[in-house]
């Protein structure tokens, strides 16, 4: 209805005195006005309306407007396609379910054009990506598969790097160890090469010691490292004293005595500075490094005896079980000889090394894992 | 939460520039935004930074 029409009745009203005139009219004018009421539906349909303040008559309206528009389009079939089901059951195969008709409305303040135009997009893309995946009822069955197969020969991968920190009134130089490992793992993780981050250990060097995260600085001890896996409940311990570590795995003994255990060496991996060098436990050029005679990982056994590992291919990899781990923090300096390497010299012993009575009941076996 | 709507948790401990991955946030922003609307019912940061 234009603005002539509207005052064409206007200016009749106001002067006409004919009641049977008046009467076709008005007949007229009704029905004139449902016509312009009619496309005015239609119209408001396209408008932005706040949801919050939008009443559910007209929220179901606007509804029914954007299933009739999505009615002629292959939008529903294509979601389907992509593995959107819908939230409610109860939608047929060739319609869209009401609440996701709702959401995508919502989302465009109630603009039936414009929501429509969204979601036949978002289908095409979802038809396209989604749908390559197979979903239902076989990922729940492939992941317990590999989370077996992780257990029986994972590999996790410590790295080992420094990190340096300046406040205004120390300077902190600290290791960061950074373990990747298929035991935590959770989540699918396509394309990538099947290590997981799992956390990072964190220590100042000297004696005030607190984790990466700033949690627990008290309990962190001197040297010790923690971590607690929020998933799966398996804690870490490293223990770091002035040129050697080991490492203990709590909770997940049986998984662990299966896994083959990888260390490699990163002096300054933030850096990147160095490039990433495998750290063979039984390579006895890189217990005899020069430039890292402090940080190459040896493995210590608690009974200060050498674990020697067997030659072979399995002499790169080690495989720990604990039987259970310690729970005091371990004295800096012990003593003890390098495990891996019968060529490398035994650390000078400190006469003054306290007595390790729990750990004793360490144990550490290589192999390469089944 | 039983309408179809998400409770997202972010645990922010330890994140600063350093090691945050801004492109990559806004991949997933994006995408979230574009394809997942009025999925969002509750977020929650945990230990933000003092950016925060």
């Amino acid at each position: 209805m234009t603005g002539a029409e509207v005052g064409f009745f206007l200016h009749f009203f106001s002067s006409s005195s004919s009641p049977p005139l008046l009467l076709s009219m008005s007949s007229y004018f009704a029905a004139a006005a449902a016509a312009v009421w009619g496309s005015t539906a239609t119209e408001t349909t396209n408008t932005h309306i706040n949801p919050k303040h939008a009443t559910q008559e007209e929220v179901d309206r606007r509804v029914d407007a954007l299933s009739a528009a999505l009615a002629s389009t292959d939008a529903a079939a294509l979601l389907r396609k992509g593995g959107e089901p819908g939230l409610l059951p109860t939608a047929s195969a060739d319609e869209i379910d009401r609440a996701t008709l709702s959401r995508w409305l919502k989302a465009e303040k109630l603009d039936v054009a414009s929501a429509a135009e969204r979601l036949e997009k978002h289908a095409r893309w979802r038809a396209d990506y989604v749908s390559r995946r197979s979903e239902a009822e076989a990922r729940p069955r492939r992941e317990r598969e590999r989370d077996r197969e992780n257990k029986r020969c994972g590999r996790a991968v410590i790295l080992a790097s420094k990190r340096r920190r300046q406040t205004p009134r120390r300077r902190f130089s600290t290791p960061i160890l950074t373990l990747f490992s298929p035991l935590f793992q959770s989540l699918p993780n396509p394309g990538a090469d099947g290590t997981h981050r799992a956390g990072e250990w964190g220590c100042v060097s000297g004696r005030r010691a607190t984790l990466e995260d700033g949690r627990a600085a008290r309990r962190a001890g001197r040297g010790r490292f923690e971590f607690l896996d929020g998933t799966g409940g398996i804690r870490c311990f490293f223990f770091l004293s002035s040129f050697l570590f080991f490492f203990l795995v709590d909770g997940t003994a049986a998984a662990a005595a299966s896994s083959s255990l990888s260390f490699f060496l990163q002096p300054d991996l933030l850096s990147k500075k160095t490039p990433l060098s495998p750290l063979s436990l039984s390579h006895a050029s890189t217990h005899h490094s020069p430039r890292s005679p402090r940080s190459s990982p040896t493995i210590r056994s608690s009974s200060n005896r050498e674990q020697t590992p067997p030659a072979g291919p399995s002499s790169s990899s080690l495989s720990g079980s604990t039987t259970r781990t310690a729970t005091r923090p371990r004295s800096r300096g012990s003593s003890g000889s390098s495990a891996g390497c019968s060529t490398c010299p035994s650390p000078r012993p400190r006469a003054s090394a306290p007595p390790r009575t729990e750990a004793a009941r360490i144990s550490l076996r290589w192999g390469t894992g089944s | 939460m039983g309408d179809g709507k998400l409770t997202a948790i972010f645990d922010l401990r330890g994140a600063s520039m350093d090691n945050m991955d801004v492109a990559s946030l806004k991949q997933i922003f994006g995408l979230l935004q574009s394809h997942f609307p009025e999925r969002l019912g509750r977020m929650v940061f945990l230990d933000p930074p003092v950016i925060f």
